[in-house]
């Protein structure tokens, strides 16, 4: 009898560390907020005016995606079991290594920043940049843009893997880059070129 | 040939031709006509329904002569004129002059200013004995339109977009059984291509080829040159520019099997001034799944820059290599069987190289570079200078032992590392599967410290750093020191272990260690760093040290007074206000406020310091807890005493070290 009550205690507490562990949900508008202030890094006085992209909505939604996650009947349970606290995550974004690939992003955008303007390169859908027209490009200068976009890139897939290792999430990886990929084309100025969802280029 | 004549009429005289022709050329439904009913203007006219030239068809050839001359064994008009109609060449009424042999059979149309492709065409036609030439020399021809025939003609252009301008002579030779030569001589000027995506570009081209091509059985056998003199050209991923000093001449013996796919180079000698100069052969089979067969290549002469911007650097792009500055030359032979390097020597001269960020250089680097896939081999190389990051290496020479995948150093090698000398008993290399792993062991004779921290950009520190190095190894871009790294300063030891380094030459180097400091002396380490004159001794140990792209992430450090250290134990007041200002604002010059001012220095019995990092927050404390804080120094019972106490149990790092920079802010310890 003993040892039946202790394994299903085990059991419902296994249950309800899966179902809290399951609730650490990506902190959607911190992230954006995070994103912003190094675009904005990045960008300098490019930056344009942002706009809210309606694709991107913070927290809930994300959960909604999610609903055999997060069964009704444990709802007011979690509440009780999540701190307000934990629900309001911050996101760092203050480790040397994400300071280092920022500095590296900022010494090179303005050996980019006219390959935007004009159109050659432009923001893919996936938070990382691509060439769009290399027949823009005069010809001296086509090796030296696809160095450009190829390091920018690896850049930008670092800094979204790290940032997700530096708050202790590494599988937030893909929603980091879902954010940044909205907020890069929202700071962008008007006249850059961008992917939408469905990956054709458009112009801002 | 088949030649009816017939009098229609007193006054004129009409040859059919009927059909004509010879194994590439056929002629249907032509006709002579000789016309004298216009008096004293007699009219020769030769007219053809067809010809077909291979695959060209020209129709309505009609060519009239009014001052010709004709006798029993020839008919010849100098001065006539030609029109006809194609799809691709046109003329009407161009100037044009015609010679028939009627004993001979030898035949000689010759026709200027022909419209072709947007330029002009004089054509020379000549048939003798069963042989046949035809000259076209090109004025002006635009190489879209060029394209634009060729491409009707089914050849491929590769897809490529044309512009720009061809001139100067192709000449096709044949006899009843075929085609038995092409030559040509040709120039453009403005020339270039595209392609769509715009990986392979060129514009401006200014190009001089002349060559000629000639059946050998199934195959073609080609020699040709070809002279870049302007221009540009993008073919992703190398670019080239030419000018009058940098151009690039080819010439090249080349033999095509279509029957067998296989293109066999012969020989193609290259001269790019100041770049490259040499020659290769060839045996490549384009469709083949290892289309570079074979490749004899011999470099007569190479120049850095110009070699690596051109043809080095856009493949190393992304790589550690990307981003080199360089200069010297190299000469030497490099073989590849089935898409395999075989084997490689290159001699290299003065050769100096050094990464844009400056994390690694070598300079002035001589050397004899041996490998082959088969055998061992020696390389030597010896250089005047290296550095690694801000270590500057001297003058060293190295012999290194070669096999197919391995490179190992053949006698222990001593390289000068400011005062002292790196000793390296051992260093092996290999590659397996494209990456390299590497394998070292090392000595450091005392370096003054001095000379490692300047270099390092650090405040002038004094003693030595001298220690093992064993065991050093790389591999998968982690470098792991599989044994104990020991660095004797400051009169004390300072043993680092489980170093693993991620990426060191990356963006963001990731370092992990655990580090031990026994027995420092603190008067020399306080002296070199001026933090105010503490005398005594320091134990010490920095657990699971974190490092990314050189700063501190998260480590457990603790420094205290080691328990059974007799020596003097004295603390100056500099140290007592530096270290409470590191506890926080207010207290700058607690001590030299107080009446302890007039004491020089003061006996302590421990002191000591705790930081475990993580998460930007540095978690403090000291050499014994104290009421609601921590003991950074513990005075002796003996007056005059003095206890330094810290009450921040937690202080955000970054502002610790500005603290440390001169800056205060936070909670401030208390002096007492």
């Amino acid at each position: 009898m003993i040892s039946i009550r202790i394994s299903s205690l085990l059991g419902m507490l296994m249950f309800l560390a899966a179902c809290v562990t399951i609730n650490v949900y990506f902190p959607a508008a911190a992230a954006e907020q995070a994103a912003d202030r190094i675009i904005r890094g990045v960008y300098g006085e490019e930056a344009g005016k942002p706009e809210t992209v309606p694709a991107q909505k913070p927290g809930p939604d994300s959960l909604l995606e999610l609903p055999a996650a997060r069964p009704p009947v444990l709802l007011g349970l979690l509440e009780w079991l999540v701190s307000p606290a934990q629900a309001a995550a911050d996101i760092t974004i203050q480790t040397p290594a994400i300071q280092t690939i920022r500095a590296s992003m900022e010494a090179r955008f303005p050996e980019l920043q006219p390959y935007y303007a004009s159109g050659s390169v432009g923001m893919t859908n996936n938070g990382l940049v691509e060439v769009r027209d290399l027949n823009a490009v005069a010809l001296r200068e086509r090796k030296s843009v696809k160095t450009l976009v190829a390091d920018e890139n690896r850049d930008r897939n670092a800094l979204y893997v790290e940032i997700a290792r530096a708050n202790g999430h590494p599988e937030w990886e893909a929603d980091i880059r879902k954010t940044f990929a909205a907020r890069w084309i929202a700071n962008a100025p008007a006249g850059w070129w961008y992917q939408n969802a469905s990956g054709q280029w458009q112009r801002k | 040939m088949l030649v009816c004549a017939s009098a229609v009429a007193v006054e004129q005289i009409q040859l059919s031709l009927g059909t004509l022709g010879s194994g590439t050329w056929v002629l249907q439904g032509g006709s002579l006509t000789i016309d004298w009913s216009q008096p004293g203007q007699p009219a020769l006219m030769v007219q053809v329904a067809s010809l077909d030239v291979g695959a060209r068809h020209i129709e309505n050839i009609s060519f009239t002569c009014h001052a010709f001359d004709l006798g029993v064994q020839a008919v010849d008009c100098p001065h006539g004129q030609l029109s006809l109609r194609s799809d691709w060449l046109n003329a009407n009424a161009v100037p044009a002059a015609l010679r028939y042999d009627f004993v001979s059979r030898e035949l000689t149309v010759t026709a200027g200013g022909l419209a072709l492709a947007g330029g002009k065409v004089r054509l020379q036609f000549h048939q003798a004995g069963g042989g046949w030439q035809l000259d076209a020399d090109l004025v002006d021809v635009t190489l879209a339109g060029a394209a634009g025939l060729l491409q009707k003609a089914g050849v491929d252009t590769g897809g490529l977009e044309y512009q720009g301008r061809i001139g100067g002579r192709f000449t096709v030779q044949g006899n009843a059984g075929g085609l038995t030569r092409a030559s040509w001589q040709l120039n453009t000027r403005e020339a270039g291509y595209s392609n769509a995506e715009g990986t392979q570009a060129a514009e401006a081209l200014v190009l001089a080829s002349r060559g000629a091509a000639s059946p050998q059985g199934e195959h073609w056998r080609v020699q040709a040159s070809l002279a870049a003199t302007q221009g540009m050209v993008y073919a992703e991923p190398v670019y080239l520019e030419f000018s009058d000093k940098q151009h690039l001449d080819l010439s090249v013996d080349l033999r095509w099997m279509p029957t067998r796919g296989e293109l066999s180079v012969a020989s193609l000698v290259f001269d790019q001034p100041g770049v490259v100069k040499g020659s290769l052969a060839a045996g490549l089979v384009p469709a083949g799944d290892k289309p570079l067969r074979k490749l004899d290549l011999n470099i007569d002469a190479a120049w850095l820059p110009g070699l690596y911007s051109t043809w080095l650097q856009p493949w190393l792009a992304g790589t550690a290599l990307g981003k080199l500055d360089t200069e010297g030359r190299l000469h030497g032979r490099l073989a590849v069987r089935d898409g395999r390097v075989e084997s490689l020597d290159m001699q290299l001269e003065d050769l100096s190289a050094r990464d844009h960020d400056g994390q690694f250089g070598i300079g002035q680097l001589d050397g004899d570079v041996q490998w082959a896939r088969d055998t061992a081999g020696l390389s030597t190389l010896a250089w005047k200078s290296a550095s690694v990051y801000r270590l500057q290496f001297g003058a060293a020479k190295v012999a290194l032992e070669t096999s197919a995948d391995r490179l190992k150093l053949q006698s222990p090698l001593m390289v000068p590392l400011f005062d002292g000398e790196l000793h390296v008993d051992a260093f092996e290399l290999d590659v397996k599967a494209g990456q390299p792993r590497w394998l070292l062991d090392a000595m450091l004779t005392p370096v003054s410290m001095r000379a490692v921290s300047t270099a390092l950009g650090w405040p002038p520190l004094s003693g030595t750093l001298s220690g093992m190095i064993p065991r050093v190894r790389y591999a998968q871009g982690d470098l792991t020191l599989g044994g104990v790294l020991l660095v004797q300063a400051f009169d004390g030891d300072i043993t680092v272990r489980n170093l693993d380094i991620r990426q060191p030459l990356g963006l963001v180097p990731r370092l992990r260690g655990d580090v031990r400091i026994d027995n420092l002396d603190l008067k020399t380490l306080t002296e070199a760093f001026s933090f105010g004159r503490i005398e005594g001794r320091l134990d010490g140990q920095v657990k699971d040290l974190y490092m990314e792209a050189w700063k501190p992430v998260a480590f457990d450090a603790a420094f205290s007074t080691p328990p059974d250290d007799d020596s003097r134990h004295r603390i100056s007041q500099r140290a007592v206000d530096n270290i409470s200002n590191l506890g926080g604002a207010g207290m700058a010059g607690a001590v030299s406020r107080s009446f302890l001012r007039f004491l020089e220095d003061f006996p302590y019995q421990r002191l000591g310091i705790r930081c475990r990092l993580a998460n930007g927050v540095c978690h403090m404390g000291g050499v014994a807890p104290a009421q609601s804080g921590y003991y950074l120094v513990q005075g002796r019972w003996l007056p005059p005493r003095l206890d330094v106490i810290g009450y921040a149990s937690e202080v955000d790092w970054s502002s610790l070290l500005d603290r440390l920079k001169g800056i205060t802010a936070g909670a401030a310890p208390v002096v007492r």
